[in-house]
């Protein structure tokens, strides 16, 4: 049994008080630590658990807590993986991170989930089992044989959260029990948490940000709501009926429910008294958009996967962005040109990146974190962020890599070149526009096409440009350049 | 706003063909359209067209081209189509 999941146990609760409330169903302790005995046997079955990697690409909420506690009382590691994915970035996270299980929907929005799952492993020639299952609830075991993957030797790793990666390769954040309590302590600090506030999650849990929050709930025995579908009209549903009094969600979806909430009687935002933004920069036209929102606080918070949250908002946002530092966390800044690189150190420090420690180095010295976002301090000694070093993309709170699209846009027969930038945008945040060189015209249409079967969604650029040739500086893409085009093109 | 010119703004916006969007078009399945997109091009339609949109019951009203058409009260539907 393993320490997180003997923290995540040892509160006393009531078994009858409901936790955790979905789509699917309300559930109450026992409905879940059930579940949690029911998936031990299933995984007892199979043989050895202990300090096996388990990939998870499940919807349902209630399956996929009780499988990641099943997994983590029998001492294995849990690995998320967002349903959103297609084949190319799906399969090439599971060839990286080297899963000896894969519990999985069949399909999901129209994608064969379990026959890319299958035709990997068979194309691995490794031994994988493979969990399937038409509604996350009765499943199919498969084992596909092949030669043996090595067992994970690092023993204070609990989970692997998984994103694409700016090289192509994907990044797995290593994350162990001594970091989800951490997390856990600045997340119940960022909402003032107290034994009857019922929380709703816009957010997915198969993020380690949203994992984090399933399992601090959960500890704390605090009520949880967690939409299992970004339908807005589910999701609307779902807050409804909800008692919930606070919120987590981001910017641009709490702006996307707001301003569909004006065309309903009901609101579904009604009984929300408290909201938590995080995964995007507050901008100054989401502050003028929620301008007129009464009896609610609107907070924010700042972290990073790799170190959890750092930083929240104890006043609205409205009233100007204030930062406060989480206990136990420090900060300097590295300066450059007026704005210096943000740092971080907290006790807890930083795991690793999984199987990469190049990357670490890069980002991790002497129990500092560079965040790549730049900040400056005001007469008063706030930390104000003023931009982003790093490349990245936050498209409606996911994080989009450039890299991983460039690559995939120059996949394509007639792109030559390819470069993407992220520009401010009213909804998303930040929308995704793609420059491109070719020796003939292009047709945007099929490049659409073309991504949309290789990468999610959200990742596929929402703008598209044909230029003569890209612009250098200094022999380098000059995407300042090109941030100030889509920008001028955009408006 | 006529259903043509609807579909048009439609096609144009999720970088697709027009003549591939007919009344029944799914946007989800059929042309891709994630949720944040769809609250975005709410936004787009309501602005670029200046209509006002209607009273959002349930997910079937965002599910083809054609409920988002009557959603911001298309007129000239059955005629345009």
């Amino acid at each position: 049994m393993s320490n997180l999941y003997k923290w995540l146990m040892e509160k006393e609760v009531d078994e009858n008080k409901v936790l955790l409330t979905t789509q699917s169903g309300s559930f109450t302790f026992k409905n879940i630590t059930d579940e949690v005995d029911q998936y031990s046997e299933v995984l007892n079955e199979t043989g050895s658990v202990t300090r096996k990697r388990f990939a998870l690409i499940v919807p349902n909420v209630l399956s996929y807590m009780s499988l990641s506690l099943a997994i983590s009382r029998l001492n294995g590691v849990i690995i998320p993986i967002s349903p959103m994915l297609r084949k190319e970035d799906l399969t090439s996270i599971l060839s990286f991170i080297n899963p000896h299980f894969i519990f999985s929907i069949e399909q999901h929005n129209g994608i064969p989930f379990s026959e890319i799952i299958h035709e990997w492993a068979k194309e691995e020639r490794k031994e994988t089992v493979i969990f399937t299952s038409g509604n996350s609830v009765d499943w199919n075991c498969e084992k596909i044989s092949g030669e043996k993957r090595l067992d994970e030797q690092n023993e204070k790793l609990d989970m692997i959260g998984c994103t694409s990666g700016s090289t192509g390769v994907p990044k797995g954040i290593m994350a162990g029990q001594e970091f989800v309590e951490f997390a856990a302590r600045a997340l119940r600090e960022m909402v003032s948490m107290k034994e009857q506030d019922q929380f709703f999650l816009m957010a997915p849990v198969s993020g380690l940000f949203g994992l984090c929050w399933l399992l601090t709930a959960f500890q704390n025995r605090n009520h949880i709501t967690i939409t299992e579908s970004f339908h807005f009209p589910d999701m609307m549903d779902l807050m409804r009926k909800s008692q919930a009094n606070k919120l987590i969600t981001s910017p641009s979806l709490y702006k996307a429910v707001y301003l569909l909430d004006q065309s309903r009687e009901e609101k579904a935002l009604k009984k929300i008294e408290f909201v938590s933004l995080a995964g995007e920069n507050i901008s100054l036209d989401f502050i003028e958009s929620v301008a007129q929102v009464k009896d609610c606080t609107l907070t924010s918070g700042y972290g990073l996967s790799e170190i959890g949250a750092m930083m929240y908002t104890e006043k609205d946002i409205r009233n100007g962005i204030e930062w406060t530092l989480v206990p136990d966390v420090e900060y300097k800044l590295e300066k450059e040109e007026g704005a210096g690189e943000l740092h971080f150190k907290t006790k807890c420090g930083f795991m690793g990146y999984y199987g990469n420690v190049q990357l670490d180095k890069e980002v991790y010295h002497d129990g500092w974190f560079n965040t790549g976002d730049l900040a400056q301090l005001t007469p008063e000694q706030k930390i104000m962020i003023v931009g982003r070093k790093k490349d990245m993309i936050k498209k409606g709170g996911q994080q989009v890599i450039p890299g991983e699209v460039e690559k995939v846009l120059c996949q394509h027969p007639s792109v030559h070149q390819a470069v993407v930038v992220g520009v401010p945008h009213k909804i998303y945040g930040e929308k995704i526009v793609a420059f491109m060189t070719a020796e003939k015209e292009l047709s945007f249409i099929d490049i659409t096409s073309f991504c949309s079967e290789k990468i999610a969604r959200f990742k596929v650029p929402d703008e598209f440009y044909q230029l003569d040739e890209i612009p250098l500086i200094q022999g380098k893409v000059d995407k300042v350049t090109l941030r100030q085009r889509a920008s001028e093109y955009v408006k | 706003m006529t259903f043509e010119a609807f579909r048009e703004y439609i096609a144009k916006t999720v970088h697709t063909e027009s003549k591939l969007i007919q009344k029944e078009t799914s946007l989800c399945e059929d042309l891709g359209v994630d949720s944040l997109q769809l609250v975005n091009l709410l936004v787009e339609i309501s602005e670029f067209f200046q209509v006002e949109l209607g009273q959002i019951q349930s997910n079937e009203d965002l599910q083809t081209v054609g409920n988002l058409y009557q959603l911001f009260g298309g007129i000239d539907y059955e005629q345009s189509v």
